[in-house]
């Protein structure tokens, strides 16, 4: 490898910028790197952070003094549905995957993300739907049955303006950049580790983020699943959450709360990881114990999944099953427990030193903690019955959201501060905008607890004189005007560090991560050359890694084959695999992410031709962007590589890609889960379920489509099993039969539904059935334009035996399909079979 | 079974318990619907003495696979490699916390009459 | 025209609003079912339970000499029902369905003379031309010394228990919350003392040993102490909530219906229909079963039991039990539209034999 010495660092840079350089003006929307859209991510999230405050604030102002008619109902409810909606969406998830998709890379040695243009979708996915979400508020029309969206107070009966469908539209839309985003960490922090840096030698952010992004993951589906039916609900009538026609409106709670759950610790952990990263560089030694903490990490990403039903103790679910989410509820306090414990034995033993981002934390330690013991407070059902949904659930969820997110976060921004701009923060300053901050937090929320106990319920926009709130209730108001306040300050003191702060030089903490070992603010590439890193403390370690980081005198330095790269390392070992090059610049995600914000909006106002014609423009758009990859010209037409260095991952059958559409499945597995969750709920539970006791439609038929379609995925599994082998004779003109094989099941399966009785706008059985049959159709009408797309593309020369990978990227898809076409199949059937009619 | 150095160890355990979870939270909701016992009978009904039964198979093969994986550990410490020695340690971690949170669900079985 | 003639029957009928003068309670009486049965029971249902000096309080100008534009709209709303959707306009322009600022105050206002403004009573008359923060502050000093003597004692408060379920739940508060501050101010003063402290040069081996005892004392042992003791209190507590089958008697059963924005009580084996307004003897367990007609809701008295949601489709019960006889307020608990926060429910407690007349006099 390239241990050459004395290369022109300038030269280098010049090279490395021809290649990574981004573009001004209005090509910057082509922007794909990771640093550019992470820092796009954070500041939009907190664009939207200071929207959610000032909604905060005006609620306040209402319920400053009793009997207030400031803002009336309608409006308040906007408010409160708004906030929650904006806080949690709008800011929380993404401001974090934002510092995520930013630090990762550097964090782990590689030059950018694996999926960039992926990453760029996310965003401008996100970007759109807020501005739609936004929007409705400014129409006066925002969505009013809070962010939890109950039915049936959401469906067209008791909420018929489009106020609810912002909510399912615009929320679906940004979950899908929450699930692209989880999607492209996933498979970086894998597959993209710098040589050396094994599993076990990760900085422990990562493990944090690897461990969120799994949990938007397999956590986002079944929300997404749920907005999707309540949608079709109040479109298309499908009676999923109706009682009277065998729905059940619980069933959109377990969904949500499916999802609900795992979203606290979805920015809970990423937020512990900047606590994990910050506390052993401060208190001047590694963390005491990093093996506990990933243990406590993995068992709180698993615990999270299992304590939704404590949300809904109030719903008059069996007594046993409460007891089991009791049970686990206060069992996550371990891990959490075993975190906290860390980070005291590591300050303990260490020589700490007193540093604004330590405030900060401390700030973050007590109001987690104190929050994490209302918690298990109301972990108590007995307890339970009596706070829950009073202001003393509002107190605490801010006690462990604000707590557990917001401080943890605001310590992270001042510590990467001089890495996002090259310069210190003001000390002054920053502490005046924390201990405002903290204090205007206690004020408003630590009395909180006792107006939900004296009877305050959420969600009420005033409350009558004499029940002894008005006290309380006013604290509570100064006290969100002195976080206001608090906030302003750190604002105002991050505003003037750009202009008046200090140059930070290199490594201003003193910290041990790689991140460090960038130039600050940090070049599009990241690195020149790629430092082994078989250590947990690179530049505790190395202390001139940058230097010698920028001089080349590490790996993968060469830039003129013009190709940007980075290692493909073994996702364990941190062995080199294979080199991956990664897209450039392109407008594709921002006009894919137009275009379906079209679709979105049409939905809205309901235009379906348009949104016909926009689903079918960004297929298109999406197409053309699987276009250029692989041998494509546009993305690395010459294999060549320097001698000794491995091959390109598209001359390989092992590159992210794979990585990335399994995990995608993992996420489409989830959605299907749900939705077989959602069938057998509704068949044990709903009062008026009915099943029918004789087939609604040809099994026969449905019979020969799975056949049709399970020869197709064996034929796929064949072709790709050949390639492997090195032989691509008749490929071409396989791939073209495959999607033959395809087209002919899903005519049959199409055959089968209008063949049908079903009757979906009369019955939650008939509706979950060919929401089932849509699903299937839509996984294999996709798996048939990938085939062809592939087809098209052997005839093009850019698959074949030397660039095999994007075949053996679609086979899984295959394999999905037709899993779960079995799977639906034996569902399907279920009920007759019970009842004896085949 | 699944070599005590596989990186799945990391996971497995708590996958068991989360799918132990929902298959009994799934079954109880089945089994009240189709044959709840009457509330008198009390705790040790049938439906109470399977999900028992369970909780305890699940919990013994839990620990099995914890101590599997602190043996694997302990075994291969002077030269095993450091990545599958970490696998492993965190595997016997994660295989015991999936037994602790499989039996403590089991304690709850003790406490009430299934389908109340 | 069908706004009109509402409101004309509502000048007409001198029926105001039966117990706690919230605008929507009065359309909910009007509104439910056939008109004219329900205004009678609802006269009759006051009667006895209404001391005099309150039904004048409702009968304020504000009921019948103003017009009241957003309750006949209101109305019209709650009328078309569910099975028409709703008129758009309402929706789509919410600042027209403001009540004047006026008639909700004086609403809250009748709401708050109904025996339950201990705390405003002595602070608002001398201070009445402020403005309204002002007053508020200067208010603060005696309702401080109040909230820290007896700023539980509210009339909607979990914490004012009269019932054995409140209080079961009241004690588990108050123990959770002395073991929480103790644990909090714990782990912060160790967190402090570890900054503060000077730092010692210790072993690996050292270091080892004080995150080992860290972990397994704090992380493991303390958590599951603290887990089976709250368990052992909480799940026997939460056991003694229900509404399992008592030996020797059967408990009283009512029937509660959430409807937007109003309750529907009924009792079994009886034609009485009250409306936000729950009759109920002391000192012996009540089933109340509730379910809805339209959206959730959820049941809750504070000061008797905890609250249970209100599901369209089924019923759940909630069992209460009050000591003595006596009036608590009650409130919807689970958000439920646009006037959630006036659904409010007023339960009356009498003695045993005060109920059972209660009961033959329909």
């Amino acid at each position: 490898m390239n241990h050459a010495t004395g290369k022109d660092e300038a030269a280098l840079h010049a090279g490395f910028m021809k290649v990574w350089g981004n573009p001004r003006g209005w090509r910057a929307a082509t922007i794909v790197n990771h640093t550019v859209v992470g820092i796009r991510f954070m500041v939009t999230g907190g664009v939207f952070f200071l929207m959610g405050g000032l909604m905060a604030l005006l609620m306040r102002t209402q319920l400053a003094l009793p009997e207030q008619n400031i803002i009336g109902p309608e409006l308040y409810n906007q408010l409160f549905s708004m906030h929650g909606t904006v806080m949690m969406f709008l800011f929380a998830v993404p401001a974090l995957e934002g510092l995520a998709l930013y630090l990762i890379p550097k964090m782990i040695g590689a030059r950018d993300l694996l999926f960039p243009r992926l990453g760029a979708f996310g965003y401008w996915c996100y970007l759109f739907g807020s501005i739609i979400l936004m929007s409705s508020l400014v129409l006066g029309i925002a969505p009013t049955a809070g962010w939890f969206m109950y039915t049936p107070l959401t469906n067209a009966v008791y909420s018929p303006g489009p106020n609810a469908d912002f909510w399912l539209l615009g929320i679906t839309f940004i979950e899908i950049s929450g699930v692209s985003s989880g999607v492209e960490l996933v498979v970086s922090i894998l597959r993209s580790r710098t040589p050396g840096m094994a599993l076990l030698h990760m900085p422990l952010y990562c493990w944090y983020i690897l461990v969120m992004a799994l949990m938007i993951v397999f956590g986002f589906p079944p929300l997404i699943l749920g907005s999707i039916l309540l949608e079709l609900e109040r479109t298309a009538g499908m009676p999923f959450f109706d009682v009277a026609r065998g729905g059940d409106p619980v069933l959109w709670q377990h969904l949500f709360w499916l999802f609900g759950h795992p979203e606290v610790y979805i920015i809970f952990l990423p937020a512990a990881g900047i606590v994990s990263t910050l506390l052993p560089v401060f208190a001047n030694r590694p963390i005491v114990s990093y093996r506990w903490i990933v243990l406590a990490v993995i068992a709180t990403g698993f615990l999270s999944f299992g304590l939704w039903v404590h949300h809904m103790f109030t719903v008059g679910l069996p007594q046993l099953a409460q007891v089991f989410f009791t049970m686990v509820s206060m069992l996550v306090a371990i891990p959490t427990g075993i975190q906290i414990f860390v980070w005291l034995a590591t300050l303990w033993t260490g020589r700490p030193v007193y540093q604004v981002p330590m405030l900060w934390l401390i700030g973050f330690l007590f109001i987690f903690v104190a929050g994490g013991l209302t918690g298990v407070m109301l972990a108590m059902v007995p307890f339970n019955w009596q706070a829950h949904d009073t202001h003393f659930v509002v107190a605490h969820l801010h006690y462990v959201v604000i707590g557990g997110m917001l401080f943890p976060f605001v310590a992270g921004l001042y510590y990467w501060l001089p890495h996002f701009s090259g310069r210190m923060p003001s000390d002054k300053l920053a502490r005046w905008g924390f201990w405002l901050t903290f204090i205007g937090f206690n004020t408003t929320f630590l009395v909180m607890h006792l107006t939900g106990l004296l009877g305050m319920p959420r969600r009420v926009y005033t409350y009558p004189r004499g029940l002894g709130l008005d006290l309380p209730n006013s604290i509570s108001s100064i006290g969100a005007f002195i976080i206001a306040l608090g906030v302003v300050t750190v604002l105002l003191d991050i505003a003037l560090h750009f202009r008046f702060g200090r140059p930070a030089g290199s490594n201003p903490w003193h910290a041990d991560s790689l991140e460090w070992a960038t130039s600050t603010p940090p070049e599009p590439y990241n690195f020149i050359s790629l430092p082994a890193n078989p250590t947990r403390h690179p530049l505790w370690q190395q202390p001139d890694l940058q230097k010698t980081v920028a001089e080349g005198r590490h790996t993968l330095s060469e830039i003129s084959h013009g190709r940007r790269e980075t290692w493909g390392t073994d996702p364990i070992t941190g062995k080199i695999r294979e080199i991956i090059h990664l897209p450039g610049n392109s407008w594709l995600p921002f006009f894919t992410a137009l275009t379906l914000s079209v679709v979105c909006i049409s939905l809205l106002v309901r235009t379906y031709t348009i949104a016909l014609i926009g689903v079918c423009l960004s297929l298109v758009l999406l197409m053309r962007w699987s276009w250029i990859n692989g041998a494509h010209p546009g993305a690395a037409p010459n294999a060549e590589v320097k001698p000794g260095y491995p091959p390109l991952h598209s001359r390989t059958f092992d590159g992210p890609g794979l990585w990335g559409i399994v995990i995608t499945l993992a996420a489409d597995g989830a959605l299907f889960l749900s939705l077989l969750f959602a069938l057998f709920y509704l068949w044990t539970v709903a009062p008026h379920w009915q099943a029918p006791a004789t087939l609604p439609l040809n099994w026969l038929l449905l019979l020969a489509s799975g056949g049709l379609l399970s020869c197709a995925a064996f034929w796929f599994n064949r072709v790709v099993r050949r390639l492997r082998k090195g032989t691509d004779a008749g490929l071409q003109i396989q791939l073209w039969l495959i999607a033959l094989l395809g087209i002919a099941h899903c005519v049959l399966l199409i055959w089968v539904w209008t063949d049908s009785t079903l009757a979906a706008t009369l019955n939650a059985y008939d509706a979950v059935i060919s929401f089932m049959l849509m699903y299937q159709l839509f996984h294999s009408g996709l798996a048939v334009i990938m085939t062809l797309l592939q087809a098209l593309r052997v005839a093009y020369g850019y698959v074949g035996k030397a660039a095999p990978y994007e075949v053996a990227v679609v086979e899984p898809w295959w394999l999905f399909t037709t899993l779960i076409f079995w799977i639906s199949f034996v569902v399907i059937m279920l009920p007759s079979a019970i009842a004896g009619g085949v | 079974m699944l070599s005590p150095y596989h990186p799945l160890q990391m996971a497995v355990g708590l996958a068991v318990w989360i799918t132990w979870f929902a298959i009994m939270y799934g079954a109880l909701a089945v089994a009240c619907a189709v044959a709840p016992p009457p509330v008198e009978h009390g705790v040790f009904t049938w439906i109470n003495i399977a999900l028992l039964s369970s909780t305890l198979a699940v919990t013994v093969l839990l620990l099995h696979w914890a101590n599997a994986c602190r043996y694997a550990a302990r075994r291969g410490a002077d030269n095993g490699n450091p990545s599958r020695l970490f696998i492993a340690k965190v595997g016997a971690g994660v295989n015991l916390i999936g037994a602790i949170a499989t039996l403590s669900l089991g304690v709850a079985v003790l406490l009430l009459p299934p389908c109340l | 025209m069908r706004l009109l003639k509402l409101k004309r029957r509502n000048d007409r009928s001198k029926l105001t609003i039966k117990s706690y003068g919230t605008p929507v309670n009065h359309l909910s009486a009007m509104q439910a079912g056939g008109e004219n049965r329900y205004r009678r029971k609802q006269r009759e249902i006051q009667k006895p339970g209404l001391k005099a000096a309150a039904v004048i309080k409702t009968q304020q100008p504000v009921e019948r000499g103003q017009p009241q534009p957003h309750h006949s709209q209101q109305r019209m709303t709650l009328r078309e029902g569910p099975a028409n959707a709703r008129r758009k306009e309402q929706f789509y322009s919410p600042l027209k369905a403001y009540p004047p600022a006026g008639q909700t105050t004086n609403a809250f206002r009748n709401t708050a003379d109904n025996g339950f403004s201990r705390h405003d009573r002595s602070v608002a008359p001398r201070m009445r031309n402020a403005l309204p923060v002002i007053r508020h502050l200067a208010s603060a000093a005696p309702i401080l010394i109040l909230f820290f003597l007896g700023g539980c004692n509210g009339p909607q408060s979990a914490l004012n228990p009269a019932g054995p379920s409140a209080l079961a739940a009241s004690r588990l508060w108050w123990g959770m919350l002395s073991v929480s501050t103790l644990i909090l101010l714990l782990l912060v003063a160790l967190w402090l003392y570890a900054m503060w402290r000077k730092p010692k040069t210790l072993t690996v081996e050292e270091i080892r040993r004080i995150n080992q005892r860290w972990i397994i004392g704090g992380a493991l042992a303390l958590p599951i102490v603290i887990i089976a003791v709250l368990l052992s209190f909480g799940i026997p507590m939460g056991y003694r909530m229900l509404p399992l089958p008592l030996a020797g008697q059967k408990p009283l059963k009512i029937l509660v219906t959430g409807r937007q924005w109003w309750w529907e009580i009924r009792y079994p084996g009886t034609d009485i229909v009250a409306v936000n307004e729950l009759h109920m003897p002391a000192g012996v367990p009540v089933d109340v079963h509730v379910t809805s007609d339209d959206v959730i809701h959820s049941f809750w008295v504070p000061r008797l039991a905890g609250k249970i949601d209100m599901i369209p489709g089924r019923t759940n019960i909630l069992r209460l039990e009050a000591d003595a006889p006596g009036q608590f307020r009650g409130q919807c608990a689970e958000f439920c539209g646009l006037w959630h926060a006036h659904m409010v429910l007023m339960v009356k407690v009498q003695t045993q034999e005060d109920f059972k007349a209660w009961l033959e006099s329909r």
